[in-house]
């Protein structure tokens, strides 16, 4: 019992911070058939810019207001990946024409090092946005502690996912998106401008980066080393639930939280984590190359 | 060709548009006009340049080509304005080969055709009603997704996403292309009847040239990316040369 629930704890806790970062990679995947490398960097930038506004030592401004303030400076650097990466490019076959594997790396490199030169390659603990509810700080269930910055990362990742996937299939603007992602040039056809769609992706994968850097802040500190590693396994994540599907990379991600907090729990093999996650990566890919969620690429005619 | 004096004022002018595809000319300097309420058809044989032409117009293109020419629509110029701009000034284009949205719903595909005059609500809805009235096998199956449907559906889908935007010119490439005879006939009464009764413009794409030229009013016919004659369709379709280039004697 202790055993599944601190599974459940740490899978859901490293799942959600997957999740958000993965649906980015789905989205942009989804408009531009570009995976962004810079997107680790992106939640290094979110992380360092909540520092940034959060701490004494820099500007301290209310928690809240800090949040807000990380949020668009990731999105404002997602939108700068965008403008730097892709968009020098002009038109261009992402399929064919894979410029973009360097220089959305290239972007994600030169952002890491921004930071690095700022703030050092050091961890910094930053605060919670929500410290206590009515004075519950956490609590134990099953004898394993459960604390209040861990339910707010779950249930606001889970929330956000929810209204954006709402989003995404209720509203017109939420169609439009998909129809861009299955045809962008008859979306053009009908009135529908494909840059805006592409950009509004670059962006909103800037700030979920964010909320998962600010969320996850608090529980393991910021800093260069662990945001560089949750770049790398939401883009396994989204890969095993499929690109392009933002419920695929959703799924994807819990898959691989989920699976990560087995191995160290009850198997205990918290050195081989990666090693093993990698590895079901590379067995899904040769079994089922679209993942989970992802339809065959079939060429439109 | 007669000179006939053709109705209205002009809404679409084509003057000497080229294109290539690297070193492939697709059109030589093409020019044609549509005048408001026509029905203008293009007819020529496989690879004679027709879907390049309406593409272009359309402003989609393929990263490869090049165009040159001047292309005015209601007055502005739109040759290199981008797909998008120019579907906002009422120009909707039926494509070759459906491209319905599969993976969304027939609802939603036809929610998406309006996207231009998303603002304007009740004539939406109003039109909406008015596409289910008119193809009732859409109303049948509005919650299915657009890539279930047969091709004949799918066609009366891409028909209706197109009119769905409220268009004062509607661009058809091939609407009978891949469809048994009995909705081809269906797809031409559709046409003939959209032009009748909306006072809609219509530049038509057809292989089938009998059948284009029977609702068209006037017509051109493109040769290898050249026009190598035109006038009102009855002319041309009682013209031994185009009879026997075309009509199948």
């Amino acid at each position: 019992m202790e055993d599944l629930v601190l599974v459940l704890r740490v899978g859901l806790v490293e799942g959600s911070v997957l999740a958000l970062i993965a649906f980015g990679y789905s989205l942009i995947f989804a408009t531009t058939r570009v995976v962004n490398f810079a997107q680790g960097a992106l939640v290094l930038v979110g992380g360092m810019a909540y520092l940034q506004f959060a701490d004494a030592a820099f500007t301290e401004v209310p928690v809240w207001l800090a949040a807000i303030l990380a949020i668009a400076v990731a999105a404002a650097a997602g939108a700068a990946v965008y403008a730097v990466a892709i968009l020098p490019l002009g038109r261009f076959n992402p399929t064919v024409d894979i410029g973009w594997i360097i220089t959305t790396f290239a972007i994600g490199a030169i952002l890491m090092e921004l930071v690095a030169r700022r703030y050092g390659t050091l961890s910094y603990p930053v605060p919670p946005i929500i410290a206590s509810v009515n004075g519950w700080e956490g609590s134990s269930v099953a004898e394993v502690p459960v604390s209040v910055e861990q339910v707010t990362l779950v249930l606001g990742t889970l929330g956000l996912l929810a209204v954006l996937e709402l989003f995404h299939h209720k509203t017109i603007y939420g169609r439009a998106f998909r129809a861009v992602a299955q045809d962008s040039q008859m979306a053009s056809m009908l009135g529908i401008s494909v840059r805006r769609m592409v950009v509004l992706s670059f962006v909103l994968a800037g700030a979920l980066a964010a909320v998962a850097a600010l969320l996850v802040g608090p529980l393991i500190n910021v800093g260069p080393l662990p945001f560089q590693l949750f770049g790398i396994q939401a883009f396994i994540a989204v890969v095993l639930g499929g690109l392009g599907s933002t419920r695929g990379a959703i799924v994807g991600a819990y898959i691989v939280g989920l699976l990560a907090a087995f191995l160290q729990v009850v198997l205990g093999w918290t050195d081989y984590v990666q090693f093993i996650v990698f590895g079901v990566f590379l067995v899904v890919l040769a079994v089922r190359p679209t993942g989970i969620f992802g339809e065959p690429l079939v060429e439109k005619v | 060709m007669s000179d006939a004096v053709r109705p209205g004022p002009t809404v679409l002018s084509v003057r000497d548009l080229v294109v290539t595809y690297g070193a492939a000319t697709a059109l030589h300097g093409i020019s044609f006009e549509v005048h408001q309420g026509e029905v203008v058809t293009i007819i020529g044989g496989n690879g004679a340049g027709k879907t390049t032409t309406l593409r272009t117009v359309s402003g989609v293109s393929e990263v490869i080509q090049k165009s040159t020419g001047e292309i005015t629509f209601r007055e502005q110029r739109i040759d290199g304005m981008p797909a998008h701009r120019i579907a906002k000034m009422g120009l909707a284009h039926i494509p070759e080969g459906r491209r319905v949205f599969p993976q969304l719903s027939v609802a939603e595909n036809l929610e998406l055709g309006s996207f231009r005059r998303r603002g304007d609500r009740a004539a939406v809805a109003e039109d909406l009603a008015d596409m289910y009235r008119r193809f009732p096998v859409l109303a049948e199956r509005k919650e299915q997704y657009a890539g279930l449907l047969s091709g004949g559906e799918q066609q009366m889908l891409a028909i209706a996403r197109g009119l769905m935007a409220g268009p004062s010119f509607l661009v058809m490439d091939e609407p009978s292309l891949g469809l048994a005879p009995l909705i081809v006939n269906q797809m031409f009464e559709i046409i003939q009847q959209l032009a009748a009764d909306s006072g809609v413009t219509i530049l038509l794409v057809e292989q089938v040239a009998t059948k284009a030229l029977a609702v068209a009013d006037y017509a051109y016919v493109l040769e290898s990316g050249a026009i190598t004659a035109h006038g009102p369709a009855g002319e041309l379709a009682a013209d031994p040369l185009v009879k026997k280039a075309y009509l199948g004697g």
